[in-house]
């Protein structure tokens, strides 16, 4: 019996065979009371709502709450917020709302904090018109007309009081005067929003949505409403791991500068371009941060090893806020790899684990798609049948490979992994496109990623998969542009047997247009989700751009580059509504077809050109 | 207090013709007083209106603010002595206050705070804009010979010292994505500055006595004050205006 021992490849990534995953529960948060005076809600359940309306429809009643705003939702037609605010004997308590999420008469979420308890005398002692003066002699500036002090309650972080003036003056600073003393009580000062300005690693400009933190301005955007934080770890290891796994993350971790003007492109490109790739997905699909909800996002840029060459994303519970986290590393040649294309592409990532778990219960499952190969493969002159061959790995354990009952080789790909990698490049030129002129060249928006970072990409093409050389252990291949080029690996029965094996490992020799290919330098890429994603980001530049596949020869009518938009809405529906998180590239294909089909009809030029993409590269 | 522009030729005008109309008892003997007093309540318009532009750095682009301020009618008075030089020739001093509180419109050009070149227009307006001046004019006034009436034309310096609201900043209602935002609030910034500038007019008086008598006064002048006030940007502000009113005069 031959065997194969790995020297070069160490680094296994165990995939189970799943054959079922349990939907995993969502917990629903209800009511919690923070502070003795202070009643946070956070209704989603049904009994939850209900006794949240109770308690608003008392306080309404009573004139505690009035209604001051009705919002349609953009998302969800019939639907409205109405936000209510807390009312203490006439005067606006600060900070005391709530926010009623409304379908017709149906209540279906509220979030709030109200407080209880509060027992002042609301008659001031001291007239404005004393607290506009004691104001403007505070801020040695007059107050802004239609912000004439007005009387607030204040609760402090320990459960009481406080009745006050409040009044903005220049420069948007807000002063609070005590109604009773005519003491200065709180200063707010609101131009710490004023937006930075950065360069970035191009040397093109940025806006930076900072905060002032302390007299020191850190990279927190709170313009954007999930929130942006950028940390740093400033190449140190240990940062990182304390930041990945949630642990103690503060605001010292947050990049800083003395003044909001950044020349650290590193910095500047993940902030900017991660907010810029929040505002589009916003505008373009109405869906707000990773989950569609504002679920805080949190950048890393770590220059250490363990991000050396590479961008990823980090899914919950991991991250700062365990809610995920870009993370950005450097080149060998010391290069950011956070251009707009990278950035767009990792928050993609997050969009896809949240919709497919908030929809599913999980992201994508390791499921491995297999197919049947030759029976043997010839390496170095040396023929290894599927039957006698396996490899002893790390801990000197013999592993056969997977072989069906007649002796072929049973290739596998993690198509689930590769749909994720395309989706995110899909989005990655998206977001390039929606703010960058269409060309060539740095700042340019065009169907490659990772192109303007130098020594880095283009490390994929959409237009042509082809174009890229994908290294291997004897030259160099190409990047598949369809079905019969896509890569399936050679499997490990890493328990049971070669024949019913149980869990199963990929080997880094891949099968691919008839021949196998050796990757034993390399790895095997999760099982090809980078190398085999351009089969599917391919149909994306094709549905648009329109064109004639390379391998097929069947052509496509694109949209067109005006309509963009919709091929773009296209493939944003069907990740983030219809996959299911066990798709194949087939199933994935016809979850594009049928998003064109909901969005635009059946005959519509949208649904024509994903459907001849999809043909046009053997997914249908 | 304020008062129509209307008001104050009308003012002046019934001042000069009830002062014309008393009776010329002692009118000799106060003529010939070396040493006079005066008062007068009256009303002052603004010089004229002026816009304000402000331009500096929000948003890490170049916000605009234009600003329009209106000219008022207001409410004015002013004391002053005098002493005659010779039988035709008087020099006198006089401190007139006046304050105003015009209308301002406001344009201003708002930077997105996240992308660039998607500014946004918003429009609005502040009432109650301080224009208050505090003057001090010098004359050389030359007697004419009407009998009936004391008449006196006046010209000179005039010390005009201004305290002026200018906008500094705009507040706007605004919410993510920014593509649009509405009008606020205005911040002013009271700025106070001298200048040196002229006056011309013309004091009529009649004798109510040897030594007192009622008296009206017309009288224009003009400066300019700059200001440089980093909050506001350069702006010059025209002071002084026209003025008129009438009162007492008291002769020794």
């Amino acid at each position: 019996m031959r065997l194969l021992v790995l020297k070069t490849v160490t680094t296994f990534v165990a995939v189970a065979l799943l054959m079922q995953l349990s939907a995993r529960a969502q917990t629903a948060q209800g009511g919690d009371g923070s502070a003795s005076s202070r009643i946070t809600l956070t209704a989603t359940t049904q009994s939850a709502v209900v006794e949240s309306n109770t308690l608003i429809a008392r306080m309404v009643q009573v004139g505690e709450l009035r209604s001051v705003r009705v919002v349609d939702d953009r998302q969800i037609p019939g639907r409205q917020t109405q936000t209510l605010q807390q009312i203490y004997r006439g005067i606006p308590v600060e900070g005391g709302s709530v926010t009623l999420q409304r379908s017709g008469s149906t209540t279906v979420s509220v979030f709030g904090t109200l407080f209880n308890n509060i027992s002042i005398d609301v008659t001031p002692a001291i007239a404005a018109i004393d607290a506009a003066r004691i104001i403007e002699k505070a801020a040695n500036a007059s107050i802004a007309f239609g912000a004439s002090p007005t009387l607030v309650v204040v609760p402090s972080p320990v459960g009481t009081f406080a009745l006050t003036y409040k009044a903005t003056v220049a420069y948007a600073i807000t002063y609070y005067v005590d109604a009773l003393t005519g003491d200065v009580v709180r200063v707010v000062d609101e131009k710490n929003y004023d937006t930075g300005l950065g360069t970035g690693t191009l040397g093109e400009p940025k806006k930076m949505a900072t905060t002032l933190m302390g007299g020191t301005y850190r990279t927190r955007d709170t313009l954007r409403p999930a929130g942006i934080s950028t940390y740093d770890t400033g190449g140190s290891s240990i940062v990182y791991d304390r930041l990945i796994n949630g642990n103690n993350a503060n605001d010292s971790d947050l990049a800083s500068n003395a003044t909001n003007t950044w020349t650290n492109g590193y910095v500047v490109d993940a902030h900017s371009n991660t907010g810029l790739s929040y505002d589009y997905f916003f505008r373009q699909h109405n869906w707000s941060g990773l989950d569609g909800s504002n679920a805080p996002l949190s950048d890393i840029v770590h220059s250490g090893p363990e991000s050396r060459d590479n961008a990823s994303f980090i899914r919950p519970p991991f991250g700062p806020t365990r809610n995920g986290a870009m993370v950005y590393g450097r080149t060998s040649g010391g290069v950011p790899v956070t251009s707009m294309d990278v950035a767009a592409h990792e928050l993609m990532h997050g969009v896809t684990f949240f919709s497919l778990s908030n929809r599913t219960g999980s992201g994508f499952t390791p499921i491995v798609y297999t197919v049947l190969g030759p029976t043997s493969f010839v390496l170095n002159g040396t023929t290894f049948p599927c039957s006698t061959t396996g490899v002893v790995d790390s801990q000197g354990i013999r592993r056969p490979f997977v072989c069906s009952s007649s002796g072929q080789y049973r290739l596998g790909a993690l198509h689930g992994g590769a749909i994720n990698e395309a989706v995110s490049d899909i989005f990655g030129t998206s977001v390039e496109f929606f703010f960058q002129p269409a060309g060539s060249g740095p700042l340019k928006a065009d169907y490659l990623m990772g192109e303007d970072i130098t020594g880095f990409g283009p490390n994929r093409s959409l237009v042509d998969p082809a174009s890229i050389g994908i290294r291997h252990d004897f030259g160099t291949m190409e990047y598949p542009d369809h079905v019969t080029k896509m890569l399936n690996y050679v499997l490990v029965a890493s328990g049971g047997t070669a024949t019913n094996p149980t869990v199963v490992n990929f080997f880094p020799i891949a099968f691919s247009n008839g021949n196998f290919v050796f990757f034993l330098n390399s790895g095997h890429d999760g099982g090809g989700v980078h190398l085999n994603s351009t089969l599917l980001s391919h149909t994306f530049y094709l549905a648009i751009e329109g064109g004639r596949n390379a391998t097929s020869g069947v052509s496509v009518s694109g949209v067109g580059a005006a309509n963009r938009a919709q091929i773009e809405k296209v493939f944003f529906r069907a990740i983030t509504q219809l996959m299911p998180n066990n798709a194949n590239f087939q199933t994935a294909a016809a979850t594009v077809i049928q998003a064109a089909i909901d969005l635009y009809g059946p005959s519509s030029a949208a649904t024509q050109a994903v459907t001849q993409a999809m043909t046009a590269v053997g997914l249908r | 207090m304020t008062l129509p522009e209307s008001t104050i030729c009308w003012f002046a005008a019934v001042l000069v013709i009830a002062s014309a109309a008393s009776t010329p008892t002692a009118a000799q003997s106060y003529s010939q007083r070396r040493v006079e007093i005066s008062g007068n309540v009256g009303a002052q318009t603004g010089a004229s209106k002026f816009t304000q532009s402000h331009s500096f750095t929000f948003n890490s682009e170049t916000e605009t603010l234009t600003v329009d301020h209106d000219v008022k009618t207001a409410l004015g008075f002013n004391v002053g002595a005098a002493v005659r030089l010779v039988p035709q020739f008087w020099a006198g001093v006089q401190y007139a206050m006046a304050e105003m509180k015009p209308s301002a419109s406001i344009t201003a050009v708002i930077p997105h705070p996240l992308v660039f070149n998607a500014s946004r227009t918003v429009e609005g307006s502040s009432n109650d804009v301080v224009h208050n001046e505090q003057n001090v004019h010098v004359d050389l006034m030359y007697a004419l010979p009407v009998r009936a009436v004391d008449v006196r034309v006046m010209g000179g310096p005039t010390f005009f010292n201004l305290k002026q609201d200018l906008v500094s900043r705009v507040t706007v209602n605004e919410s993510y994505p920014f593509d649009t935002a509405t009008f606020a609030s205005a911040t002013t910034k009271r700025l106070s500055k001298s200048a040196v500038g002229f006056n011309a007019g013309v004091d009529i008086s009649r004798p109510l006595s040897p030594q007192v008598g009622i008296g009206a006064l017309i009288r224009y002048s003009r400066g300019d004050v700059k200001f440089d006030d980093p909050d506001t940007g350069p702006q010059t502000v025209k002071a002084g205006g026209l003025e008129a009113g009438g009162g007492l005069r008291i002769r020794f």
